[in-house]
């Protein structure tokens, strides 16, 4: 993968990235109170990192960038397999931005729907899938029986794939809002 | 030329964000009734060999209050305080220690060492950098809608957002552009290796502590207490 991002792009990923974390971390946090809530965090989180992806990549069209914006995001996970499913999806969106184009805001759409569906899988759908009685198990020393009972009960396969499925409608939700408010200050202001 | 140590003794940054790295790793996993307390006096610990003892004592009366706090509330409040909040102040501590503890040009030179990429090394370093002027931004945003009289009661979660996120942003791609111009100047682009006037060796005694720190972390793992 050739890259030619310079000082300046690095530094802008930099800034907006951690925009991006403080959003998946801050944005979410009342809803994790509920059990229930925790189906709509990464519906939450589908919706509003959108502005940060679109800018990152109107702002950096280069190679390299959403990669680096993907890794990050998945350091902030904490998990491996989350950092993992990050970076696969970092070169997943890389993949989309070469073939149709950087900067281009239908290839931004496509590959931040599909950052937001493996988000959606590696965040809320992976430990239930693959560790359920390591994660339940957690969840009753964390949380206490009665909510682990709950989340454990929500996250049926027809319910998982519910989810994935509203997390995609919810990410091009996401784009649509992100597009509006880019065109509504960014680009008056002269910022792209 | 080893700079002389005006705060008294100080681990190598990397044992620091060792620390925060481990604290951030296990502090959804571990599962002991006590693991936030387990956790929080690793951290604290290393807040007082760092001579960091304000930071230690701010923090544990943080903990403290928290504590009590996760004792006398119940319900979905419970949870929140037992669950996040009390094992946030552990990687808090350890966050505040390890940015106190040195300048962020040692910690950009020691993970330099380490042979992390630029292409991760800059993103990484300007993150760490900018943590606490995205919290100012975001106070100053605030104090600014007072002023103007822009209230949020009554307003959509939608527009809430737009409210804070558009000046938050503007804010931080203005300072992004000010930040890369001033790096360019010096020679942040320039491809040849790169030297430090600040000195940063991983000494013995850095050794020692990463080695006892990954031993106590992976016991507290390993025994679940």
């Amino acid at each position: 993968m050739r890259n030619n991002l310079k000082a300046k792009d690095l530094v802008m990923t930099g800034v907006l990235s951690l925009l991006g974390v403080v959003i998946m971390y801050v944005v979410p946090m009342p809803f994790v109170i509920n059990p229930y809530g925790t189906l709509i965090s990464p519906l939450i989180q589908a919706l509003f990192l959108a502005i940060v992806y679109f800018l990152i990549g109107s702002k950096v069209p280069k190679t390299g960038a959403l990669l680096i914006f993907c890794i990050i995001m998945g350091i902030a996970g904490m998990a491996l397999y989350y950092i993992a499913a990050l970076f696969v999806a970092g070169l997943v969106v890389e993949f989309i931005m070469k073939k149709q184009g950087y900067g281009s805001k239908r290839a931004l759409t496509v590959s931040y729907i599909l950052f937001a569906v493996f988000n959606c899988f590696a965040g809320s759908l992976v430990p239930y899938l693959f560790f359920r009685d390591a994660t339940y198990m957690q969840n009753v020393q964390l949380y206490g029986e009665k909510y682990a009972n709950t989340v454990k009960s929500v996250r049926s396969q027809p319910i998982m794939l519910g989810l994935i499925i509203a997390v995609g409608i919810m990410a091009f939700l996401g784009t649509l809002f992100s597009k509006r408010l880019l065109k509504k200050h960014f680009e008056k202001a002269g910022i792209l | 030329m080893v700079s002389k140590k005006k705060n008294g003794f100080q681990f190598d940054p990397r044992v620091n964000l060792l620390t925060v790295v481990l604290t951030a790793s296990l502090m959804f996993i571990l599962q002991g009734e006590y693991a936030s307390v387990y956790l929080f006096v690793v951290v604290i610990s290393m807040a007082a060999l760092n001579c960091k003892i304000k930071i230690g004592i701010k923090y544990t009366v943080i903990f403290i209050f928290v504590y009590g706090l996760s004792l006398i509330t119940r319900g979905a409040l419970q949870v929140l305080i037992k669950a996040f909040v009390l094992r946030g102040v552990s990687l808090g501590a350890a966050v505040t220690v390890m940015i106190h503890s040195a300048d962020t040009s040692k910690i950009i030179v020691s993970l330099r060492q380490m042979k992390l990429p630029e292409q991760l090394l800059i993103p990484f370093s300007v993150m760490l950098r900018f943590f606490s002027t995205l919290i100012q931004d975001i106070k100053l945003i605030r104090f600014g809608m007072k002023t103007r009289g822009i209230s949020l009661i009554g307003k959509s979660p939608v527009m809430i957002y737009e409210l804070y996120l558009v000046p938050v942003i503007m804010r931080m791609v203005k300072t992004a552009g000010n930040l890369s111009a001033a790096a360019e100047t010096r020679g942040i682009s320039w491809k040849g290796e790169k030297t430090s006037y600040e000195q940063v060796r991983f000494r013995v005694v850095d050794a020692a502590a990463a080695v006892i720190l990954t031993g106590i972390y992976t016991f507290l793992f390993i025994t679940q207490l």
